[in-house]
């Protein structure tokens, strides 16, 4: 059971994002995908749920093709995996209790009461014990990724996938919230996609790295591997370099 | 080929070819919502609320404008008629116009506006903040649970609100006949009947469920479509309301041309 | 908050549903349920009535016209009236179709039989059918049809000017000649009491009396030409006819003197048109007959038949003027 993108294309427009990326994810392990902004990061996570679709290219997830997927098979494979959105994608008019309920409204063997319980269960989870009531444009920025969070394992998912989880916050959320991302694997034993450009996050969050270049991967491996890695590119990303990047073929 | 003669094509071509997809985009977005239908759980829950907002609230903007229609037709069908036609014939112009006309096609303008804004807005929120996204990786069906319920109430609701607003610009128009124009009740009533077919309420209602559909719909196409963050919201707003103002008119024509 | 929208959003629809088939009931003029009985009327042509249109007897409606459907012999149309239960109608009544306005809608007159002896109404063989009464009808002719009963009588004129040309142009004077355009003026002049008809019928007038002077003009006109016509048939000596076209003009002049004088009343305005419509069906007999020189040239065709058929339709429309005047009136003023 894994993930893996084969040779994925995609093009808005006449710009082209991803240009043969190819990467794989073995269960259990956490990966980190890193790369300067606008350079296809979410555009790539995005395919691993079929949000996109590859112009060419495949996306394999538990060994089915995502990208051939009719929508209803897509909204089954869906259930085992969860998206934490950079700005947490809240459902403005419903409660927090309701935002984290969503996902299991639609597991029909779910009664109300059982569901108000995972949701409370998911909430002490992310420390957030008792907001299921409030709403969405109370809470702080970082409890709101926090509740994004919650949302999104609230259905027990296999694989999650973080979108920006760490952007935008203070160093001590930033913290609390990569101690979740660990705290999921070791815990609950899911798959997880980090999106990243904090550095610093992905090397302590991820057992793989993979620098996203150009539409392609660059360069992956272990965090201790990238940070030994000689390549320009490497080399001007961990150290913020743009002039090595810019010289790069 | 020198550049000047292939920019010119080129950007025929690319006008072309984005009208076209365009055109197949919203295709795709009828089709699915006419999928969506048989998801009455998920649309279900919902369509009340949207009922509420589209019809109810829209309510006193369509009356006020009714009003005042009914009263300016009263109006100015005096003036015109001055001596030459029996000032009767207020009331059937005032009927006429009103059931076959400006009811339907005001109260549309005006709830594209209102409505079809508001759907554009909201929705392109959702979008640009990933809200649809989320809502598809929790295995909710974005058509489904955001557009059915909004365009099945706006078909619903619009006929509504246009009977209701047919009515009360009738009635102002009568009430301004009285009062304004020193005619009688029966001879109002002796215009309004003079003329009048049961076929001009469902030429009514008729128009209405399709400004219904077009209004709701055009909104949620927008707003779904909606790329570049607050300015991008900005832009599909702008958009639904001048696409749907558009075809309401075009489709007033079209609907006139075939059904009368 | 979900029970005051739900509240609201039935309330809407309740009252729009409501609105929407009680006010279509309401101006198609439904009876609400009051008890109605229905009769038939055939006639042999309905002219403008349509369904929904009004039912009088004696200036109050009392119905409405339910239904108009073909007889399946084709030879009458049958008119189904609903009417309130508690009127009762006399046993020798008909239905009179005519205008209720100048424009759009028509209605039906519930009428003695005797009020209009004249009118061919429908001759019903069975007053009954089970419960449902029938009764004959006839449908006023339209001023539009007056129109053109005037219109072909002009062009029979035009015709008949024009046959006059060919008989004697090769034998005759110059005079002869000029008598002949005297035809042409005498045709021109009522084609301009066609022109005139439908003036009054287009023309918007404030007042009764301009009403009259309308009407009046337009049989002034009429009556001098046919005068003319009578003048140029009493002799058959066709070296008078000049003389006798001259005399005529200069009596003409008299009338015309005389009449625009005075402000005449209704009355006299309709005797003047009887005697000329006398003039026209004296002339008509005449021509029938082959009575004189020019009434043998035309005698073998259908001129005398088609005029006798106008100058039917024309008496009949004259005698509903002089007993309904205000009906038409009504239709020059609205």
């Amino acid at each position: 059971m894994s993930i893996r993108l084969e040779e994925v294309h995609k093009a808005f427009g006449r710009k082209e994002v991803l240009r043969g990326f190819t990467i794989e994810i073995h269960e259990g392990e956490t990966v980190s995908i890193i790369g300067g902004s606008g350079v296809g990061k979410s555009v790539a996570l995005k395919h691993i749920v079929g949000l996109l679709r590859p112009d060419r290219g495949e996306v394999w997830v538990d060994g089915e093709n995502v990208g051939r997927m009719p929508q209803q098979e897509l909204y089954k494979l869906r259930r085992n995996v969860g998206y934490v959105f950079q700005f947490a994608a809240l459902f403005d008019s419903m409660t927090i209790g309701e935002n984290v309920g969503m996902g299991l409204r639609r597991i029909p063997e779910m009664s109300r009461a059982s569901i108000a319980e995972r949701v409370a269960e998911c909430l002490r989870l992310v420390d957030l014990e008792g907001f299921e009531e409030r709403m969405p444009a109370e809470i702080s920025g970082g409890q709101r990724k926090r509740v994004g969070f919650a949302r999104a394992i609230a259905t027990e998912p296999k694989y999650l996938l973080y979108d920006e989880p760490t952007t935008g916050l203070d160093p001590v959320t930033t913290a609390v919230i990569d101690e979740l991302i660990m705290r999921m694997r070791r815990e609950l034993g899911v798959t997880g996609v980090v999106i990243t450009h904090d550095m610093n996050s992905a090397f302590r969050v991820s057992d793989r790295v993979a620098l996203l270049h150009e539409g392609r991967v660059r360069f992956q491996g272990t965090p201790t591997e990238m940070r030994a890695a000689d390549d320009r590119i490497v080399r001007g990303f961990i150290e913020g370099r743009p002039e090595l990047m810019g010289a790069a073929p | 080929m020198r550049a000047s003669v292939v920019a010119p094509i080129q950007g025929l071509g690319s006008a072309v070819l984005s009208a076209v997809a365009s055109v197949g985009t919203a295709g795709h977005l009828g089709v699915g919502a006419l999928r969506a239908l048989r998801k009455g759980d998920m649309w279900g829950p919902h369509i009340l609320a949207q009922m509420a907002r589209i019809g109810v609230h829209s309510l006193p903007i369509a009356l006020f404008i009714a009003t005042f229609t009914g009263i300016v037709l009263a109006l100015q069908a005096s003036y015109t008629f001055t001596g030459a036609i029996p000032l009767y014939f207020v009331g059937t112009l005032v009927g006429k116009t009103m059931v076959l006309e400006l009811g339907p096609v005001l109260t549309g303008l005006a709830l594209s506006g209102r409505v079809g804004a508001n759907i554009a807005a909201e929705l392109g929120t959702m979008r640009v903040t990933e809200q649809v996204d989320a809502l598809e990786t929790l295995a909710y069906d974005p058509i489904a649970y955001l557009v059915v319920p909004r365009v099945l109430a706006g078909a619903i609701m619009f006929p509504m609100v246009v009977l209701m607003a047919n009515a009360v610009g009738i009635v102002a128009g009568w009430l301004t006949s009285l009062w304004l124009l020193d005619m009688s009740s029966p001879e109002f009533l002796k215009g309004l009947r003079l003329f009048f077919r049961s076929w001009d309420v469902w030429f009514s209602v008729i128009k209405s469920v399709t400004f219904g559909l077009t209004v709701t719909s055009v909104g949620c196409f927008f707003g779904l479509h909606t790329t570049g963050g607050a300015e991008g919201v900005g832009r599909s707003t702008t958009h639904s309301v001048v696409a749907s103002s558009m075809i309401i008119l075009v489709l007033d024509a079209f609907l006139a041309a075939v059904l009368l | 908050m979900s029970r005051t929208r739900e509240f609201g959003v039935g309330l809407v629809i309740l009252s729009a549903i409501a609105v929407g088939v009680v006010g279509t009931l309401w101006l198609k003029g439904t009876n609400w349920g009051r008890p109605s009985i229905e009769v038939d009327v055939l006639l042999t042509d309905v002219a403008q009535l349509a369904p929904g249109n009004g039912v009088k007897f004696r200036g109050v409606q009392i119905g409405r016209v339910a239904t108009i459907a073909v007889e399946p012999d084709g030879q009458a149309v049958r008119v189904r009236l609903q009417l309130q239960e508690s009127v009762s109608l006399p046993d020798d009544v008909v239905v009179l179709l005519s205008p209720e306005s100048f424009f759009g809608s028509w209605q039906a007159e519930i009428i003695r039989r005797d009020r209009y002896p004249s009118f061919p109404f429908y001759e019903v063989q069975q007053p009954m059918e089970g419960d449902v009464r029938v009764l004959g009808g006839w449908a006023l002719p339209e001023l539009s049809r007056l129109s053109a009963a005037a219109e072909q009588i002009s062009a029979n004129l035009a015709d008949l000017t024009e046959r006059l040309g060919i008989a004697f142009n090769e034998e005759t004077a110059a005079d002869l000649a000029r008598a002949i355009e005297n035809f042409g003026v005498l045709s021109d002049d009522l084609r301009r009491l066609v022109d005139q008809q439908s003036a009054i019928a287009l023309s918007v007038t404030s007042s009764a009396d301009s009403a009259l002077t309308e009407i009046e003009l337009a049989t002034r006109v009429a009556r001098r030409s046919f005068e003319r016509i009578e003048e140029l048939l009493t002799d058959v000596q066709i070296d008078s006819i000049v003389t006798n076209v001259r005399l005529a003009s200069g009596h003409i002049q008299d009338i015309a003197e005389d009449l625009a004088g005075s402000s005449d009343n209704f009355a006299t305005t309709m005797g003047r048109a009887d005697s000329t419509l006398a003039r026209l069906d004296r002339l008509s007999a005449r021509v029938e007959a082959g009575e004189g020189t020019l009434g043998r040239l035309f005698a073998d065709t259908t001129f005398a038949v088609r005029a006798e058929g106008v100058l039917g339709q024309l008496d009949l429309l004259l005698q509903d003027l002089r007993e309904n005047p205000r009906r038409y009136v009504r239709l020059s003023i609205f």
